[in-house]
């Protein structure tokens, strides 16, 4: 017999500035940073030689613009105006003092977390205690030791610039997930063309939707197949995020013309894990119930992959309709039909789970309750205030 | 979140995953070098069977779910079987909701 032998893989969670090698938008790292070209910085000291000497120490360290206040009321003015990456304060100036401006300067939300720097002859920790309760972010001696000087001008910069290539990352991600929002919301059935395909068929629905992230991988369809049949369907992509966004959105894309030509809901799941399990790429996977309701014949056929189970709530009774396999995308979801009565009074609850309930004897237990207090279910009293652990769809249908 | 612990081991034919902790979306970098490790060493080592242990899986999430459907499909396209092996309790419970046994072989 062959002797075992080992592979490991474990990893350890990595940093994220290795994600640098796929963007050269993302910030770099601080400790890297040697360029302060681009860098601004207001000096405030109303004595001429220290503002000459400390210009002259900036200019060394390669800081591009460099501009001078020769009072507070100035000092405060250019600040709003020139927005620079670092301030050199005097503490001890006519007029209004070092410490109001800072005061002045914090007051502004802008300069929450613009680094000030203080330079002050006042010696005692209480003075030096004073500065930072002004708002100051560090704070040096009066006359300046030069070494320690540059060495804290090129720290506050590193820090102030590589904050503001976050924030400035942060700001183009904000604007992608704005425009994946709204093509999420472009998806999503309008609150009219709901309101228009039920009411015209005889049932009422009511939809409440809580994303885990930003974005999130569930959307729900209702759509009518011929009149009194319509074909509601609820789709939870297996990621989280801007990956469940992106992949929702596809399977989405692919289920559109399924539904146009649907005739029973498990045919189409059936057709969506075929295209899904030979699109190119090999991670496109999704909880899918499909639900369709005949107002003529008062029945609700179902089929599910991958979801928990829908639940009819009849004659004062609570069950849960048992039905799904495999999430589509695996090519082997085994989806089979089941045809239920759904009268006049009777309701439907599906789900995605992200619903915080352990079991089917749980939800059952939650919305017996529910009944119980107001008589009918809705999608709003079943979701609770607590933010979701994963995304949550909740969708109730009632036959009117 | 503490990456999760994933051993391969090698012995005739057979090749098994020990997997333990909590496989979430987070570890999503581990579940493709897993597909992607266990791909070629099948081929390498001509397997015919992989086992998956996961006696020791805290908690299995709809990514990771996911992760196995990939690998077995990979399998079945190399003529290799898949095994389940002792699910734990949290495992078990997903896999009734979606019916894993219909697919794949379950061993409690």
């Amino acid at each position: 017999m062959a002797r075992a032998r080992s592979l490991r893989i474990s990893r350890e969670y990595e940093p994220p500035d290795r994600m640098s090698s796929l963007t050269s938008s993302y910030p770099k790292s601080v400790a890297d940073e040697k360029d302060f070209r681009g860098a601004r910085v207001l000096i405030i000291d109303d004595d001429p030689t220290y503002r000459f000497l400390l210009r002259e120490l900036c200019l060394k360290l390669g800081i591009g613009q460099i501009i001078e206040a020769e009072n507070g009321e100035d000092g405060v003015h250019h600040a709003d105006t020139f927005k620079p990456d670092l301030v050199i304060l005097d503490v001890v100036m006519p007029g209004i003092d070092g410490l109001e401006v800072c005061r002045r300067l914090r007051a502004d939300d802008h300069n929450k977390t613009l680094p000030i720097l203080v330079q002050t002859g006042l010696k005692s920790d209480a003075d030096r205690v004073e500065c930072f309760a002004a708002g100051a972010s560090d704070v040096v001696s009066k006359p300046i030791n030069i070494p320690e000087f540059t060495a804290r001008v090129q720290t506050h910069l590193r820090n102030a610039m590589y904050a503001k290539s976050l924030a400035d990352f942060r700001q183009r991600i904000e604007m992608h997930l704005d425009i994946m929002r709204g093509f999420i919301k472009g998806i999503l059935p309008s609150a009219e063309m709901v309101k228009e395909i039920t009411q015209r068929n005889g049932y009422e629905i009511s939809v409440r939707q809580k994303m885990h992230e930003e974005v999130g991988g569930d959307l729900w369809y209702i759509h009518e197949c011929a009149p009194g049949r319509i074909l509601i369907t609820l789709l939870d992509a297996a990621a989280h995020g801007l990956a469940g966004a992106i992949s929702a959105l596809r399977i989405d894309g692919m289920m559109q013309e399924l539904r146009r030509n649907i005739d029973q809901p498990d045919k189409m799941l059936r057709e969506l894990d075929s295209v899904m399990s030979h699109a190119p790429c090999e991670c496109l996977f999704a909880a899918v119930t499909a639900v369709m309701l005949d107002s003529y014949t008062n029945t609700l056929m179902y089929a599910a992959s991958g979801n928990p189970h829908p639940i009819l709530c009849q004659n004062g009774e609570v069950k849960v309709l048992a039905c799904g396999g495999l999430p589509l995308g695996s090519g082997y979801a085994a989806t089979d039909l089941n045809i239920a009565a759904f009268n006049p009074g009777d309701s439907l609850v599906v789900h995605t789970d992200g619903w915080p309930v352990e079991k089917d004897a749980e939800a059952v237990a939650v919305i017996h309750e529910k009944l119980k207090q107001n008589g009918v279910i809705s999608a709003d009293s079943l979701v609770g205030p607590n933010p979701p652990t994963d995304d949550l769809t909740i969708l109730t249908v009632r036959r009117l | 979140m503490k990456a999760p612990s994933i051993d391969i081991t090698v012995q005739d034919k057979d090749v098994t995953v020990r997997m333990q902790g909590v496989l979430s979306f987070h570890h999503h970098r581990e579940g493709d070098e897993l597909v992607e490790n266990l791909s070629r060493l099948v081929t390498d080592k001509q397997a015919q069977t992989v086992h998956f242990d996961m006696a020791q899986v805290d908690m299995l999430d709809s990514h990771w779910l996911s992760i196995l459907i990939r690998v077995l499909r990979r399998m079945r396209d190399k003529k290799v079987d898949m095994v389940i092996e002792r699910p734990s309790n949290e495992v078990k419970k997903l896999f009734e909701v979606v019916q894993m046994d219909r697919v794949l072989t379950v061993r409690n």
